[in-house]
């Protein structure tokens, strides 16, 4: 009797068991997990200077981490700088590939005409157009 | 000894105030806000903004949904020279409100165009019409309807 009461229960248990799995499985799903592959190409306090056709670009970052050929992120406060203006923000995206440079940081830039700040920024290298995402403000200097 | 020591504070507080008010009168407040973000074209040298977007310089303020300010290169700064606003345009100068659905402010001729659904507010008087040229340089408004003949007033500063 008491052999047949055991296996009962066991049953039970593995029913219970098997329900537990089913309804985490359904109920459950996995979340999204974005995982980058860092590899050994990343650098502290990063500064380079690239020359283009236009004069000097100079990068700089609190950290530089290289994704792969087409992708580079810039982590930490980064600068953006050359003759024409200097942008300010942090965990910028370089996509080579593309040619775009961007973040969804809040963004200072300071040009010739004033100071621009806004929440995040977007620049085509193709078309040499900058694009300043969300509440912006640009307070220019002119007389 | 402190006689001289009371007297250099005394320039020197002088100059820090001076500088300062050197300063904030070099800088006029002239600016472009915007919700839906603002778009810098190096190459066509204008900012493009969206959204509701605020424009101030020292002659006047505006409202539109979307303006586009086509800038110059003066003394080394970037001046801006015209502004075209769309959608919902209202221009602010001195005592007077431009209402519009588009506008062209030419700050070169000191010149306000304002095309569709055209109205001035003001505490003497509210005109309205199609089209309405401002000449901020003469001080004239001109007012256009149509299928009406133009209506034309020069307005005289009390001096």
């Amino acid at each position: 009797m008491s052999n047949i009461l055991k296996k009962i229960n066991l049953n039970l248990i593995i029913l219970l068991l098997l329900l537990s799995q089913f309804i985490i499985f359904f109920f459950n799903p996995p979340t999204e997990r974005t995982t980058f592959n860092y590899r050994s190409d990343s650098l502290e306090k990063f500064t380079t200077m690239i020359l283009g056709e236009k004069g000097v670009d100079v990068i700089a970052a609190d950290k530089m981490i290289k994704i792969n050929d087409g992708r580079t992120l810039l982590i930490g406060n980064t600068s953006l700088k050359n003759n024409e203006y200097e942008i300010s923000s942090q965990n910028v995206t370089i996509d080579s590939q593309n040619k775009m440079t961007s973040s969804s940081d809040k963004t200072q830039t300071i040009n010739h005409q004033g100071t621009l700040k806004s929440e995040g920024f977007e620049y085509d290298q193709n078309t040499d157009i900058i694009k300043f995402n969300g509440e912006s403000e640009f307070y220019s200097n002119e007389d | 000894m402190g006689k001289v020591n009371s007297i250099q504070m005394k320039i020197k507080i002088s100059l820090i105030f001076f500088l300062f008010f050197n300063y904030s009168l070099s800088f006029s407040e002239s600016y472009i806000k915007a919700s839906n973000g603002i778009t810098w074209d190096k190459n066509n040298m204008t900012y493009f903004a969206e959204g509701n977007v605020e424009f101030q310089n020292d002659e006047i303020k505006a409202y539109a949904n979307k303006i586009k300010a086509f800038y110059n290169i003066k003394n080394e700064k970037e001046v801006f020279e015209v502004v075209n606003l769309d959608t919902d345009v209202q221009i602010y100068y001195k005592d007077e409100i431009f209402k519009s659905n588009s506008a062209t402010y030419n700050k070169l001729n000191s010149l306000i165009t304002l095309y569709g659904d055209v109205s001035i507010v003001s505490p003497e008087r509210y005109l309205s019409g199609d089209e309405l040229i401002v000449d901020l340089k003469n001080n004239t408004r001109t007012l256009k309807t149509i299928g009406k003949d133009s209506l034309a007033e020069a307005l005289i500063k009390d001096e």
